[in-house]
């Protein structure tokens, strides 16, 4: 049997990861991941050996997460995805140096950052991701597909403005 | 069976983005890809898209924990807040989780985790549902002892597993009946409860756990009760109450078959 604390502990910096990409906001993102493995911590026979604890603890920074939101009113939408706004102002965000990848992330809306997050960052398969979220695969499949395409919109974007200013 | 002029959706784009195809696939999708140069576009795209957010997540890898996620700290906070027995447990666990300690010593921590974890959330059920349904003088129980048969029925019905209300007796123990409990995860467990001559009562809770865990008897005591618990076959047991210590030990040892 493999020991629960290693397991649990090198998942920390991927749980933290993924919940400053949903709060966008350190200590609240800190808070959840804290909570989140107090909960953990409460249910030691619900973990799961293997890749699978991951999966679990990310469910439970998710779930953590959407409630934390929810609170300040940011709402996980997985229809309409034409009338979304963009919860974080474009200033947020903002401590990754020179890189404006992260920057043009957080501007996306929740739901499209965590699959993106979850897929491209962490390297989860879809079915993973959509057991972390608790929505079919093809909702994962549809949700990373918009995604992508804002990304791209942004990246646009982002482009035409660097144009602008150096023109 | 993939020919070349199998149609590629969306999906199979999305998956060779992410690299979650298989050969057969990928080999497919290439195909498609160059004959469709305005499709590949975008998902040359795509993937520097996620070259890019990969890259700079990579360099925050780093990030220093701060001192409220650290992991040794959690579980110390936890078990605080537990009889002292589990004071005595967290001090091992912490001091071999500092490292440096090889060979069996480590071994024994790798054991001592898990068990000891499910062993704290099973006397803390069994200290709540004592302080909320044996203390209760007219209904404790949702059968009665005398309908002993229906109740084991019952109670394996629920638990998918067989329960039977062990006899006390010869320990000057009725039972006075039993009961469903819920566990904080929505699974159903057993309570019994027993009585003496004298009205002191006692309970055991019977709590389906993971299969492979096993832990043998310890005691402890909460407030004025005096307790053993043990895992077992996938079982949790924990019995309860003002016994005195030495006759809660008997009664447990011959419940867990352990010797005295």
């Amino acid at each position: 049997m493999v020991g629960l604390l290693p397991n649990l502990e090198a998942s920390i910096p991927a749980l933290r990861r993924y919940a400053q990409i949903l709060l966008v906001d350190l200590p609240d993102a800190d808070e959840v991941v804290r909570v989140s493995l107090a909960a953990a911590l409460e249910r030691p026979h619900a973990m799961r050996d293997g890749p699978g604890l991951q999966v679990w603890l990310l469910g439970l920074v998710h779930r953590n997460s959407l409630r934390r939101l929810r609170r300040k009113g940011v709402r996980w939408q997985t229809s309409s995805p034409n009338v979304r706004r963009n919860e974080v102002p474009d200033t947020e965000g903002g401590d990754a140096g020179t890189d404006a990848t992260i920057p043009m992330f957080v501007r996306l809306p929740v739901e499209l950052r965590s699959v993106l997050m979850l897929v491209c960052v962490e390297g989860l398969r879809y079915p993973a991701v959509a057991e972390v979220l608790d929505v079919p695969v093809a909702t994962v499949m549809s949700l990373l597909a918009e995604g992508r395409q804002q990304l791209r919109y942004l990246a646009g974007e982002t482009a035409s403005d660097a144009a602008r200013r150096s023109a | 069976m993939t020919s070349p002029n199998q149609p590629i959706g969306e999906d199979e784009l999305l998956a060779y983005v992410d690299g979650q195809l298989d050969p057969e696939q990928r080999t497919a999708v290439e195909r498609y890809l160059s004959a469709n140069p305005d499709v590949a576009r975008r998902i040359a795209a795509d993937t520097a898209q996620r070259n890019a957010l990969r890259a700079a997540f990579a360099s925050k890898l780093s990030q220093p924990l701060p001192p409220e996620l650290n992991l040794n700290r959690l579980v110390e906070d936890r078990l605080r807040q537990r009889p002292h027995y589990w004071r005595l447990a967290a001090s091992i666990v912490l001091a071999l989780s500092i490292g440096a300690v090889g060979g069996w010593l480590s071994h024994t921590r790798l054991a001592l985790d898990r068990t000891e974890l499910a062993m704290s959330v099973l006397q803390r059920q069994a200290v709540a549902s004592y302080a909320v349904y044996v203390t209760d003088r007219n209904r404790p129980t949702e059968l009665p002892g005398a309908e002993r048969d229906l109740l084991a029925r019952w109670l394996s019905n629920r638990l998918s597993r067989t329960v039977v209300p062990p006899d006390l007796s010869e320990y000057g123990y009725t039972l006075i009946g039993g009961r469903l409990v819920a566990t904080e995860q929505g699974h159903a467990s057993a309570l019994f409860v027993y009585q003496d001559s004298d009205g002191n009562r006692m309970s055991l809770l019977m709590r389906p756990m993971s299969p492979d865990l096993r832990v043998p008897m310890v005691d402890w005591d909460h407030n004025q009760l005096n307790a053993c618990s043990w895992i077992d076959a996938g079982m949790g047991y924990a019995l309860l109450g003002a016994v005195p210590d030495d006759k809660i030990d008997r009664i447990a040892r011959r419940l867990s078959g352990q010797p005295g």
